[in-house]
C-alpha cells in the first residue's frame, strides 16, 4: 500500500562523485538511517530540478525522497509499505 | 495498418532507401516497463502482483491499469483495463500511480546506452527503441558472422541495461524494423531473439495473422472472413486482391505478411515535424452530463494548446473524438478561420462540435472517451495573420503569455482553472508533456 506524504523532513547527505545521496532522515520526530537507495531519478518542475531518492531503512518500508533546487528543500514524497 | 509503416514507407522513399538487404535492425522492449521500475524500487513489490494505475484518485480506487506485472497478468489484468476491473480480478494486488517523470528518466537512460551502440537510434515509444546496428558491425563481413555479431550486441545491451538500471527488456534482432519488433515479441520477458532473412518464411507463415505489426481486432475479422488466419495465408493470397479490398493498407499488409519493410531507422533528431497535437481521457463507467464533459473538454484544449505553444505551433483544423459506450467512437472536426494556438478558440469550436452531437440523438449509451486534437499546423516562426480583433481585445494572448511564464517557472500545477479543480480526472495525465 501506498501512503501519500508529502512532508517537509531534515535529511543528512554527502556529495560523492558529482552525486547526490541521502544518508539519514528525521520525519515526525524518528531518525531514519538510509540503508540503501534503490533507485533514483530527476524531473524538471518548470525550471527547477527535482531528484528523487527510493530509499530503506531498518524498517521494511520504502520511503520516497525528493529534493527540489527551489528552496533546496528535503521532502518525503510517499511511503510504500505492507499495509 | 500501424501509422509506422505507412510512414516508414514514404520515408523510405523519399531517401531511396532500398531496405532488407544488408541491413540489421535491432527492437528492444522493456518487460512490464512501468511495473518493473517499481517492483526494482521497491522490494516488497517483488514477485507479486503489481498493477501500475493512470488515476486521480489517491488511492488507486479507479482510472485505468497502464501496465500489470508479469505476476498480476496471471490474472488477466493487463493495460487498458479499468482498476475496478483488475481490483476485482486480484484484489490482493498491489495497485500504485503511475509516476510518468520516472519511467521517462529511465527510458532516457536506456536510450542513452543504446546510443553508444549506434547514432541511429528511434525512440518508437517510452519503452521501445529501434537502433540500426550498422555502425555497430561495420567492417563485419556479410552472412552469419555478421547476425553472430548483431545477437552478441543485442545480449551486452541487455547485460548493460540490466546492469547498470536493474531492469530487462526482450530484444528481437532482424533485417528491418517490422521483423525485429515481431521478433521481440517471441520470447518475453528477457528474451532475445534474431530472425535471419533466410528464416523470415517459416518463422512468419505459421503465426496468426494479428501478431502482425498493424493488424487489430477489425482487420482480423475482416481477414477472416476472407479465409485469412494465419500470416502464411495473407502472404499466400493474391495481392491484387488485398489491394482491391483494403486499398494502399493491403499492398502493405502483403509486403508485411513477406517480412519486407523498408521504413529506416529515424533518430530522434531527424523526426518529421509534427501533424498534430491531441489528448483524450477516459472517463470512468461514462457520463451523459453535458456539464462535466465541456468542463473535460476545456482541460484537454487547455493542455492541448499549451503543447502546441511550447513546441512552436498554430493549428486550424479542431478534431473532437468520441467514444460512446465501448463500441462506438467517432470523430467530428470543424475548421477555424484563422491558426491559433489559444485555447479559447479551440474550445468553442470543440464545444459546439460536443453540443451537436450531444443534440443529435446517437448517443445511445454513455460517453466513455472523450479527446481533442488540432491539426493542420505551421510553425509559429512562419507567423499568424493579425486580425482587427487582435487589436480590440489581446487580453487572452496577454494572460496566456504570463500562465505559461508561470508554468515554466514553477511547473505545470502551479496554476489551473478553478473548474479544474476537484473531482476532474486530468491530474493522472501528464499534459504538457
Amino acid at each position: 500500500m501506498v501512503t501519500l506524504v508529502e512532508e517537509p523532513v531534515d535529511v543528512s547527505a554527502v556529495f560523492r562523485g558529482g552525486k547526490l545521496r541521502p544518508t539519514a532522515f528525521l520525519w515526525r520526530g524518528r531518525q531514519y538511517r538510509v540503508r540503501r537507495v534503490l533507485g533514483t531519478y530527476r524531473s524538471m518542475k518548470g525550471r527547477y530540478l527535482e531528484l528523487y531518492y527510493s530509499v530503506m531503512s531498518d524498517t521494511p518500508e520504502v520511503y520516497e525522497l525528493r529534493f527540489s533546487t527551489d528552496g533546496m528543500s528535503w521532502s518525503l514524497v510517499r511511503v510504500h509499505g505492507e499495509e | 495498418m500501424t501509422q509506422y509503416v505507412r510512414r516508414g514507407l514514404l520515408r523510405a522513399a523519399g531517401r531511396g532507401d532500398k531496405g532488407g538487404e544488408g541491413r540489421c535492425v535491432l527492437h528492444l522492449d522493456m518487460d512490464a516497463y512501468f511495473a518493473s521500475v517499481e517492483q526494482r524500487d521497491v522490494p516488497l513489490y517483488r514477485g507479486r502482483p503489481l498493477v501500475v494505475c493512470h488515476t486521480s484518485s489517491d488511492f488507486c480506487s479507479h482510472g485505468v491499469v497502464a501496465t500489470a506485472s508479469y505476476e498480476a497478468r496471471r490474472w488477466g489484468i493487463k493495460a487498458g483495463m479499468s482498476v475496478w476491473e483488475a481490483k476485482s480480478r486480484c484484489p490482493r494486488a498491489f495497485f500504485v500511480h503511475a509516476d510518468i517523470p520516472k519511467y521517462l528518466d529511465n527510458a532516457r537512460r536506456i536510450r542513452r546506452i543504446c546510443e553508444r551502440r549506434s547514432p541511429f537510434v528511434e525512440v518508437f515509444s517510452i519503452d521501445e527503441v529501434f537502433v540500426d546496428l550498422a555502425p555497430a558491425l561495420r567492417g563485419v563481413p556479410p552472412g552469419g558472422e555478421r547476425w553472430r555479431e548483431a545477437l552478441r550486441v543485442g545480449r551486452e545491451l541487455k547485460e548493460e541495461i540490466r546492469g547498470r538500471l536493474g531492469l530487462t527488456a526482450s530484444v528481437g534482432i532482424g533485417p528491418n524494423k517490422l521483423v525485429a519488433k515481431m521478433a521481440s515479441e517471441f520470447q518475453k520477458p528477457d528474451g532475445l531473439t534474431l530472425v535471419t532473412p533466410d528464416q523470415l518464411p517459416e518463422v512468419l507463415a505459421p503465426l496468426p495473422v494479428d501478431r502482425l505489426v498493424g493488424v487489430g481486432g477489425r482487420m482480423r475479422g475482416h481477414l477472416r472472413a476472407m479465409g485469412i488466419e494465419t500470416v502464411g495465408d495473407l502472404a499466400r493470397a493474391p495481392r491484387e486482391v488485398l489491394e482491391w479490398k483494403f486499398g494502399v493498407v493491403g499492398r502493405l499488409l502483403w509486403e508485411a505478411a513477406h517480412g519486407r519493410d523498408a521504413s529506416p531507422v529515424v533518430p530522434c533528431a531527424e523526426a518529421e515535424e509534427m501533424k498534430s497535437f491531441g489528448h483524450s481521457l477516459s472517463l470512468r463507467g461514462g457520463t451523459r452530463d453535458l456539464g462535466y464533459l465541456e468542463n473535460t473538454l476545456l482541460g484537454l484544449c487547455d493542455a492541448v494548446t499549451r503543447r502546441m505553444r511550447r513546441d512552436g505551433y498554430l493549428g486550424r483544423t479542431v478534431s473532437l473524438r468520441l467514444r460512446v459506450g465501448y463500441a462506438m467512437s467517432y470523430a467530428r472536426a470543424r475548421t477555424l478561420e484563422e491558426y491559433t494556438d489559444l485555447t479559447s478558440p479551440v474550445y468553442e469550436a470543440a464545444r459546439e462540435l460536443l453540443r451537436r452531437e450531444a443534440a443529435s440523438g446517437l448517443w445511445t449509451e454513455p460517453v466513455t472517451t472523450v479527446g481533442v486534437s488540432v491539426s493542420q499546423l505551421r510553425p509559429r516562426r512562419e507567423g499568424r495573420q493579425v486580425t482587427i480583433w487582435d487589436y480590440l481585445d489581446s487580453r487572452e494572448e496577454r494572460l496566456t503569455a504570463a500562465l505559461d511564464a508561470l508554468r515554466d517557472r514553477y511547473g505545470e500545477q502551479v496554476i489551473t482553472r478553478a473548474s479544474l479543480l476537484g473531482d476532474f480526472a486530468l491530474s493522472g495525465m501528464n499534459l504538457a508533456r
